[in-house]
């Protein structure tokens, strides 16, 4: 059973190998160009302090919980839309009214 | 109830990405530092102590960074502007992440093998395969963009659908299937009244 496995695992390794070796010189000259996006970047990453860095974490995660917890993007109540509904319907009848019979 | 639901799926996902980015690079790192001899040939990998702290400065700071904005963004409503907003900054940290990877040191691994009286060195360098993840992460950026300018064209269409609870077959369904399900929709609620 553990022979198996190791020739499954080398076998997915030599699939790994033919896509990325497939992919290479297409990407390889991507990632130089983003190489150099990223080293004109970084300097402007602290690197002596990492206090930074974990308050930044926590103004991310209550920031998240506020923001999510306010606007969570869910259906409103039924009555808050049986109030819309209402509000609608009064409009539609005026134009009934105004018709001139004849 | 979506805000517990958006909040659960948030909190899942950080712990996740704490542990791929944060707990594992960091045991491994300490294991490889602290390993010293091992096997009964005492074949030994060592790491220089500053490069060690470095790769861990670097691990801790982009790891945390790539983890709140994971909470954000999985905690935000699904095809909303701000998660295609947190999802984008996400995928440019992971670029940063894997880069800091390089001048820390651990691009190119270098182990000391004494193998009884023999001494020997192997190098492995790294730094084509992380180019190639680089280039991935460029492609999945341009997706995200995608994304995001999808998710701001279309926002009070899928707010609509959110609403009306089709929001999933936005993308799979064509346009006027998915405004067929909706006016079916309408008109089953009409006669259930």
């Amino acid at each position: 059973m553990i022979i198996q496995g190791a020739n499954i695992f080398s076998i997915l390794a030599e699939i790994i190998g033919i896509v990325f070796g497939f992919l290479a010189p297409f990407l390889v000259p991507i990632g130089e160009f983003m190489v150099d996006l990223i080293e004109i970047i970084l300097p402007f990453f602290d690197d002596s302090n990492l206090t930074i860095y974990i308050i930044i974490f926590i103004v991310l995660i209550i920031a998240g919980a506020i923001v999510n917890s306010i606007w969570p993007g869910d259906k409103p109540k039924q009555g808050e839309k049986i109030k819309k509904e209402e509000k609608i319907k009064p409009k539609e009848n005026l134009g009934s009214e105004d018709k001139i019979e004849p | 109830m979506g805000a517990v639901k958006n909040g659960m799926r948030g909190t899942i996902f950080t712990i996740i990405y704490i542990i791929t980015t944060v707990i594992i690079p960091f045991i491994t790192f300490a294991l490889i530092m602290n390993l010293g001899n091992f096997g009964p040939q005492g074949i030994s990998i060592g790491m220089d102590r500053a490069t060690y702290q470095q790769i861990i400065f670097w691990i801790l700071a982009f790891g945390l960074l790539i983890s709140g904005t994971a909470f954000f963004a999985y905690s935000s409503p699904s095809q909303s502007i701000r998660r295609g907003i947190f999802a984008l900054i996400q995928v440019i940290l992971n670029c940063l992440y894997i880069w800091s990877y390089k001048f820390s040191g651990a691009l190119e691994l270098e182990f000391t093998l004494n193998v009884g009286a023999n001494d020997g060195l192997v190098a492995i360098n790294l730094e084509q395969l992380i180019m190639i993840c680089l280039g991935l992460y460029f492609l999945t950026i341009i997706l995200k963009t995608y994304d995001l300018i999808d998710f701001t064209l279309n926002r009070k269409k899928i707010q609509q659908m959110r609403l009306k609870g089709t929001l999933k077959e936005r993308r799979t369904e064509k346009p006027g299937e998915i405004e067929k399900k909706i006016n079916k929709k309408d008109k089953k609620k009409g006669d259930g009244d």
